[in-house]
């Protein structure tokens, strides 16, 4: 058997296999950016007859992100300002609301990613949560973006454990933040 | 071609076809991995935690609370741990009336069934709870008894040799007795008496000793070696990892995406969602589980029952967490509703060398089955780390009379919520009346991390009293 010759065909082969494979992978890709900035623009038109405006742009993209675990000490401590979001995880800020007088110590990573919803469906699943009657009086979305976020607040304690979940913050006109949980159901 | 560049030639070509097999399998796994949506995990392919389990039967914990025996003197014995292994002949009792060509059920008064179970040789199962009891037939397979749909649920069995071709029932729910009789003897209730050895404390009703009309029983005098206990919380030093498993066993899946929140007292909390599923662990060993339950259908009492013991088995376990046998039965079936499902409160005690462990607050396990679902499991087991050796050997203890006599004050402002007693007498009979059974067993002193042998005594309304053994002092109590 002529082996020079056979290993000219086994890496044709496979360079064709990869060049398929890697087009499929690229295309799907494409599309499916294609398709969710479809999305969020049927989406913001939906919501937008609904009375609900939206000033800021809509992230596009889909990832999986772990839960992070945090633990908390009283201020004199170094560390993060946990009641601000200055710490990071994959540039995605913490927030750990209610402990204005902790600091975030260490954060350790969860096992798993899990999917997350998009931007554009977080939008709809917080327009479900808001009557028609709050609806027709216009409600403007002024910012959509991606954290990590541990509501503390009627906990108490300086000092503890807690999770942070990815979760979108969408901040309205009125000053107000509001917190949809990013994993999907 | 030289020789040398054609083996430098096919050295590069080796290493190509490696990289551009590892890319291939790569950029497979990345488009799988995309298409599919489902993550792999090692643990859902390997047959890693899926441990066999082992599940007691329902009628493994389904047993009598006491069973009382008669001898035909208006003394009695008790035996709360069936040693001479009555239970099943009861059981098979019960089978062979139900077989009979001719069985006849009929109402009866609650004199009737006091004659019948005290005025003559008489052997009595006493549950602590109420079993529906055409679950109890269906159960033990035991044919269906025409006529029997009356008795909605069965607190006590009892069998007299006043009437050998006939088996008595208490309805306690109902408030009612009833006569099963047969046409042809079913019971030898002499034949029972006679393998009884063991047990040989006598028992006499509460009126007889105290004065009163109370018919229910208390000892005179008990001999007993029991002595304390050092316990240990159920993890003992492995109680993270057993934390941890069991809350992997809860939350399946989802686990690695559950929120966990520890406080400064060391409680872990493991929350999913907005609190539709959690899963807390004190620092003392106490696990507690809630979640809320979906539309089904309830079960019934066995159904319910199993159901719980099955959730047990696989989230825990029926001995301690740390592998220690454990004796577990079941002491209480409550029917629980939260308006829109239906089910069964269970409670389980636990036996430490045969005896009764009480607690001053909860029960070592509870589960609540609502449709066919667990929404509360509550599990707060204990495990002997040593015995206490109290230098006391088998020791005669205080008469019961006098653990009342020394207590019945103590007694009555406890059941009456009133902080000042009337007149001796007075006080005293109330407390005698409302007396409902005397034993003996452990309490738990969870300060001292003791299991203390103590005086029970069981009052209405489910009211439990303990004291010392030896020095009859009260210990606590609880409902």
């Amino acid at each position: 058997m002529d082996w020079s010759k056979s290993k000219n065909i086994l890496i044709a082969a496979l360079l064709v296999t990869n060049i398929i494979i890697g087009w499929f992978y690229m295309d799907g890709q494409w599309q499916e950016k294609q398709q969710l900035s479809q999305s969020a623009a049927n989406a913001v038109a939906y919501l937008e007859d609904r009375g609900l405006f939206v000033d800021a742009v809509v992230p596009v993209g889909k990832q999986k992100l772990p839960v992070l675990f945090l633990s908390f000490l009283p201020k004199e401590g170094a560390g993060i300002q946990a009641s601000e979001a200055t710490s990071q995880y994959k540039d995605i800020p913490i927030v750990a609301e209610g402990m204005p007088d902790s600091v975030i110590a260490t954060v350790d990573v969860g096992q798993t990613g899990g999917r997350l919803i998009s931007a554009s469906n977080a939008l709809l699943k917080f327009a479900g949560d808001i009557s028609e009657e709050e609806l027709a009086g216009g409600i403007r979305v002024t910012d959509i973006e991606l954290i990590y976020y541990v509501d503390r607040r009627g906990l108490g304690g300086l000092s503890g454990e807690d999770t942070a979940l990815p979760t979108w913050r969408i901040a309205t006109g009125d000053g107000a933040n509001v917190y949809i949980n990013a994993y999907e159901e | 071609m030289s020789e040398r560049n054609r083996k430098h030639l096919e050295t590069i070509k080796n290493i190509a076809l490696v990289v551009l097999f590892i890319t291939t399998i790569l950029l497979l796994y990345l488009v799988w991995s995309k298409d599919s949506g489902v993550d792999f995990r090692i643990s859902s392919i390997l047959p890693i935690g899926d441990e066999e389990y082992q599940i007691p039967s329902t009628a493994d914990v389904l047993t009598a609370d006491r069973i009382v025996y008669c001898t035909g003197n208006s003394s009695f014995m008790v035996d709360e741990n069936d040693e001479a292994g009555v239970y099943d002949r009861a059981i098979s009792s019960l089978r062979t009336l139900a077989d009979s060509a001719s069985v006849l059920v009929s109402e009866i008064t609650k004199e009737q069934y006091t004659e019948a179970v005290s005025g003559y040789k008489s052997v009595q199962l006493v549950y602590g709870f109420h079993i529906p009891f055409r679950e109890l037939q269906e159960t033990y397979n035991i044919k269906r008894i025409t006529g029997s749909d009356a008795i909605e649920s069965v607190r006590a069995l009892a069998f007299s040799a006043a009437a050998p071709e006939s088996i008595f029932v208490w309805d306690s729910n109902a408030q009612k007795y009833y006569r099963l009789l047969s046409d042809k003897d079913t019971v030898s209730v002499e034949q029972w008496l006679a393998s009884l050895t063991a047990t040989t404390d006598l028992y006499y009703p509460v009126g007889d000793v105290l004065g009163g009309d109370n018919k229910n029983l208390m000892p005179l005098t008990l001999s007993t070696n029991i002595t304390q206990i050092r316990y240990e919380d159920e993890t003992g030093e492995a109680g993270e990892k057993i934390r941890i498993t069991m809350a992997e066993a809860l939350f399946g899946e989802n686990f690695d995406f559950v929120r966990r929140i520890k406080d400064s007292f060391g409680t872990i909390t493991y929350m999913y969602g907005y609190g539709q599923k959690t899963f807390t662990t004190t620092v003392d060993g106490v696990f507690e589980y809630k979640t809320d339950v979906s539309n089904g259908s309830s079960q019934g009492f066995m159904g319910d029952l199993t159901t719980a013991i099955q959730f047990v088995a696989a989230n825990g376990s029926w001995d301690s967490l740390n592998g220690q046998r454990l004796d577990f039965k079941l002491t209480g079936a409550e029917p629980k509703t939260d308006g829109r499902h239906k089910g069964y409160t269970f409670t389980f005690g636990e036996n430490i060398n045969d005896r009764a462990v009480y607690y001053t607050e909860g029960s070592p396990i509870t589960v609540d089955v609502l449709d066919g679902q667990v929404s509360y499991y509550r599990r707060d087991v204990v495990s002997v780390a040593s015995p206490v050796d109290d230098g006391q050997g088998e020791a005669q203890l205080p008469d019961a009379a006098n653990v009342l006599a020394l207590n019945y004050n103590y007694m009555y402002k406890s059941l009456t919520n009133t902080p000042l007693s009337p007149n001796t007498e007075d006080a005293f009979s109330y407390v005698a009346d409302a007396i409902t059974y005397i034993s003996t067993g452990y309490v738990r002193v969870e300060d001292d991390k003791l299991l203390l042998p103590a005086w029970i005594i069981e009052t209405e309304p489910g009211m439990f009293f303990y004291f010392n053994l030896m020095e009859a002092t009260p210990i606590g109590n609880s409902r």
